[in-house]
């Protein structure tokens, strides 16, 4: 079990900021995201785009927003689970609440801050009757490590720079043979890559096989072929894994279940505190809605301020809350 | 103020008919998604496939807004995206030549 003063769930800006505003009132948080890394849409989809409405910043990537926000909120050293998703919100006796993840990861928080943007980045996934019966039985949607693919046999669907980056990455003496299908005849990912994925073609080292798709999946309990259909014809390749890598796609996921007054797919919030109606439970950022909403970055770092602020009575029910400017404090002192 | 219509196929197969003022300030995807269908997650800027549609027209004449590299780019990674038909329909500016245009919602 996981302990925090604050659990947020969403670890992109507006989740990162919530660190830092919860950490000046000495509150300690964790964060949980179903990306791999902390960012969310910023660090996923667009790191290399410039944002040009941050206060202070004329121009600034979105990657590197994401680095100085993971910069700011290191003194007040957050806990991240990362890769996985909450499944279930359960509220005590005691006013805290159980949260579980899709891995079983097991948390405890006298508050919950949703951050999650626009929902769970999930992979797209092709539409294959049998695709579900094989996931995590020899299809994966996402690389967490890259060592499970020793000596194996790789197939990647795809045609942008996931999978151009992972079949030369498995290429180079990790997988026992990669094939990358490809539905058109070029690719258009990075263009070092895509010269090196044909200079591995010719080398042998990866087989290159386009204007193809795969349409089916073959095995028993776990993967053993996969059908592909290409222009002139349709044939079985023997495979211990397949990895479709087709991008992410936001969905609500299971926040829909957990109680909330919703919108649409958004969290309707009190614009007090950003407080939803279940108590102790906070909505902060793109997820979010109310009369007026905007949804962008500094409007979450406003209502994450805010929340702080709020969420305090929760944390230290007897404790009392000085405002001091980040100036006055005389330098940021963490945990 | 020109009026344009355009023809909704959503992603239980249902249609729709929408008529839009022509305001080229406008996308496609805004109009579209302001009539309350669910798209433009991204805010319109091609990253997230939430507005790819298949896309015909009334006649052959009709010539869109040329495909930008980011929408090249997505369009190339989406499992269901067809070469002829596919658009991300953020990136096309309202025109009065998109008058009639039928837009095939893709379920994402």
């Amino acid at each position: 079990m996981i302990k925090s003063d604050i659990i947020i769930i969403g670890a992109g800006p507006c989740g990162l900021f919530s660190v830092f505003e919860a950490g000046l009132l000495k509150m300690r948080c964790h964060l949980i995201d179903f990306l791999p890394q902390p960012g969310g849409q910023c660090a996923e989809i667009y790191p290399k785009k410039p944002i040009y409405d941050i206060p202070g910043f004329p121009e600034i990537l979105a990657g590197e927003l994401v680095d100085n926000l993971m910069q700011q909120i290191a003194p007040f050293k957050p806990g991240f689970t990362l890769g996985e998703r909450v499944e279930v919100i359960h509220k005590k006796e005691d006013g805290s609440f159980d949260v579980i993840t899709n891995r079983g990861t097991q948390h405890n928080g006298k508050v919950i801050v949703i951050a999650a943007g626009l929902g769970c980045f999930e992979p797209r996934k092709p539409n294959i009757e049998s695709l579900e019966m094989f996931e995590d039985r020899g299809v994966d949607y996402i690389i967490k490590n890259p060592d499970k693919f020793n000596n194996k046999k790789v197939i990647i669907s795809g045609g942008g720079d996931s999978a151009l980056d992972w079949a030369i990455h498995l290429g180079k003496g990790i997988a026992n043979e990669v094939t990358l299908v490809h539905r058109r005849d070029s690719f258009r990912g990075n263009l070092d890559s895509v010269d090196q994925l044909y200079e591995m073609s010719t080398a042998g080292k990866l087989n290159l096989i386009t204007n193809a798709e795969v349409i089916n999946l073959e095995g028993e309990g776990r993967l053993k072929k996969v059908l592909i259909k290409t222009e002139n014809e349709t044939f079985l390749k023997e495979a211990d894994y397949w990895i479709p890598l087709f991008g992410l796609t936001p969905k609500l996921g299971p926040i829909a279940s957990w109680g909330l007054n919703l919108d649409k797919n958004n969290i309707l919030v009190n614009t007090e505190d950003y407080s939803t109606n279940i108590e102790g439970v906070y909505a902060v950022g793109d997820i979010n809605t109310y009369p007026g909403k905007l949804k962008l970055i500094l409007s979450g770092f406003h209502e994450a301020a805010l929340m702080a602020h709020s969420a305090f009575k929760y944390v230290f029910p007897d404790g009392k809350k000085s405002f001091k400017y980040t100036t006055v404090l005389g330098g940021i002192k963490g945990f | 103020m020109t009026t344009i219509k355009l023809n909704i196929i959503d992603i239980n197969d249902e249609k729709h008919v929408i008529t839009t003022p022509l305001n080229p300030e406008l996308s496609l995807m805004d109009v579209v998604k302001n009539a309350g269908f669910s798209m433009g997650n991204c805010g319109g800027m091609a990253l997230c496939a939430s507005c790819h549609c298949y896309v015909s027209y009334p006649t052959n004449s009709i010539i869109l807004a040329q495909k930008t590299d980011s929408e090249e780019d997505m369009l190339d990674q989406l499992h269901n995206s067809n070469l002829e038909t596919s658009r991300l329909i953020c990136q096309i500016p309202l025109s009065e030549e998109l008058n009639e245009i039928t837009l095939k919602i893709v379920k994402n």
